[in-house]
């Protein structure tokens, strides 16, 4: 394939050296940018949509696989990481490549040429790329904090932040004091990864963080209310007025 | 195996002798004044009740070490002494009839005779206070030994513990280091050859000790030193290390190995989220008898922070709490865009 356009996402220089070293041996691709962190990751990918990135798992302000979470084009990707044996056990599954740090000329030819052949056969590798996504969600413990997208900037948004969220449809509102976000997750992710003593799936469509609740109130015969600190009144179904009964203890 | 409370050595057997001898003279004064027997029959007859006791003494030991409630259980353990009991005794009696017979005139030997009682009720006794004692002897040994173990396995536990709070070498690092070290040895090869150098003590100094050992400060700094130019390879200008430190600071000690983890935390939540320079400043000051070190990083506080905060200052403050048997020897708070850690390490 002729012109292939790629971006190295890394924030150490010594390790982006290795890559700029390596990448001499290859006239036919094209080196558009070096990003050094998660958040200029996601605009320049976005901009300037490389067939080709190579992205670091540790990066300033967002990791590697948040990233991925919030760019809109997606390229092969071939991932560079020193040490992260559960980030391994997913790029192996997913048949994305990785290479691990330090890694040889030849390692890196070899992971070149599997990203060509990805890119001549024109397959695209997104669907792969939220599979391991998806695994590196399902399998890890629980999250600290969420990313989201707001027109062009992104969020990052800390867990006490959250004041509940919403189902909707294939996705689902995410409700903070300083406004709410849409992300492509579904309320099932968010009710297994959000730690349990702060957050309680309430009802089918929500998950509120207890702190913010202020008082349940009786709606009408076998049906609650939860009033939260911003005035907003939520549903509370049968199941998740007992399972707020067992976290609030009354 | 344990040993034989009476045999075990001479102080106890001279103890355990006398004591039979005074028994022995108490009999014949008993026999010589209290009972119609003749001075002969009196000596005879006390001294062969205190051999007997004193070589039942020293039996009944054998019977307790090999029949105890834990090893056979109860009803066995009142069968075996029962039996054992009656051997004994009636053994004693028959030798002790014998030789009475044989040396006792008539008279006495039928008063004897009529009184076997008197020999034989205080055998019982003697039987069960034995019994008795040893058990409790056997007892207090078990539980000294007990404790004994105790203790063993709490500082074992300790040891171990502490061998495990100190810094195990995070593969990140080394295996970030070596990819720095593999860039330079494209751009300069000299320096390559430094750091792999630099690696190596620092390797050596993490390795090479256990946890308790305790350092110079010139030591823990020097060994900071090499961290943080093997970091500055990775980080480049997105570092700034300085140091201030008193000079009678030097000579002080502490634990081996406890500064890195502070430093390793102020690059992973400083440093590595952070595209603008992060300033490590490093203060150590002597307080009456105190060495107190402090270290401050700047962070951005626009990052909501990841997994892992504060489990390397965890292990730092078990560590030190093992070690000088002190609680709040770490401190550590978060001001505006300071993040800064103080050890306070007792001289």
């Amino acid at each position: 394939m002729e012109n292939v356009k790629a971006i190295v996402i890394e924030d150490e220089e010594p390790a982006r050296v290795v890559l700029r070293e390596y990448l001499k041996k290859f006239p036919q691709i094209t080196l558009l940018a070096e990003i050094i962190d998660g958040f200029n990751a996601v605009k320049i990918i976005n901009e300037q949509k490389p067939d080709l990135i190579f992205l670091d798992i540790q990066l300033p302000k967002l990791t590697g696989f948040e990233v991925l979470e919030l760019i809109d084009h997606m390229p092969v990707i071939v991932f560079t990481t020193a040490y992260d044996q559960y980030a391994i056990q997913a790029f192996e599954k997913n048949a994305a490549d990785y290479l691990l740090k330090p890694f040889s000329e030849e390692r890196f030819t070899s992971a070149i040429q599997k990203a060509m052949d990805k890119l001549a056969i024109r397959q695209n590798d997104s669907a792969t790329v939220k599979k391991m996504v998806d695994y590196l969600s399902s399998e890890s413990t629980l999250l600290d904090r969420i990313v989201v997208k707001t027109n062009s900037a992104i969020k990052v948004i800390p867990l006490d932040q959250v004041i509940y969220i919403e189902a909707q449809d294939d996705y689902v509102m995410i409700y903070t004091p300083s406004g709410k976000h849409l992300k492509e997750k579904t309320m099932k992710f968010f009710e297994t990864h959000l730690p349990d003593r702060q957050f309680v799936r309430i009802h089918r469509s929500y998950i509120v963080n207890i702190d913010y609740i202020v008082q349940i109130e009786h709606f009408s015969k076998d049906t609650y209310l939860a009033i939260l600190k911003n005035g907003t009144k939520l549903k509370i179904s049968d199941s998740g007025y007992k399972l707020l009964r067992e976290r609030l203890n009354f | 195996m344990i040993p034989h409370p009476i045999l075990k050595n001479y102080k106890n057997l001279l103890i355990y002798t006398g004591a039979w001898v005074l028994h022995i003279i108490l009999i014949f004064l008993f026999h010589y004044y209290k009972t119609p027997l003749s001075p002969v029959s009196s000596l005879v007859n006390s001294i062969l009740q205190g051999v007997f006791g004193f070589l039942l003494g020293i039996a009944i030991w054998y019977a307790v070490l090999y029949s105890y409630p834990e090893k056979v259980g109860n009803f066995n353990t009142f069968i075996n002494h029962l039996l054992a009991a009656i051997i004994f005794i009636s053994l004693q009696t028959y030798v002790i009839v014998s030789i009475n017979r044989y040396f006792l005139d008539p008279a006495d030997y039928n008063f004897f005779i009529l009184h076997l009682f008197r020999w034989v009720v205080p055998s019982v006794f003697f039987y069960i206070a034995f019994v008795l004692a040893y058990y409790i002897y056997i007892y207090r040994f078990n539980l000294q030994e007990k404790k004994m173990e105790e203790i063993r396995l709490t500082r074992m536990v300790k040891e171990a513990e502490l061998n495990l709070l100190k810094s195990q070498l995070n593969p990140h690092f080394l295996f970030n280091s070596l990819n720095s070290i593999s860039a330079l040895t494209i751009t300069d090869p000299h320096r390559a050859q430094e750091m792999i150098i630099m690696l190596s003590d620092f390797l050596r100094y993490s390795l090479a000790r256990d946890g308790r050992q305790l350092s110079s400060l010139t030591a823990e700094l020097q060994n900071i030193d090499r961290y943080m130019k093997i970091e500055k390879i990775r980080f480049g200008d997105r570092i700034h290390y300085t140091s201030h430190i008193e000079p009678n600071a030097l000579s002080c000690t502490l634990p081996v190995m406890i500064l890195q983890p502070v430093f390793e935390n102020a690059i992973k939540h400083g440093v590595s989220e952070s595209v603008d320079t992060v300033h490590i400043q490093l203060q150590a000051v002597v307080e009456q008898n105190y060495l107190i070190i402090t270290v401050q990083n700047d962070f951005d506080p626009t990052i909501p922070s990841r997994k892992g905060a504060g489990v390397g200052l965890k292990n730092i403050e078990e560590r030190l709490k093992l070690i000088y048997h002190n609680e709040g020897l770490l401190k550590y708070r978060k001001e505006n865009n300071i993040f800064e850690v103080k050890l306070i390490i007792p001289q």
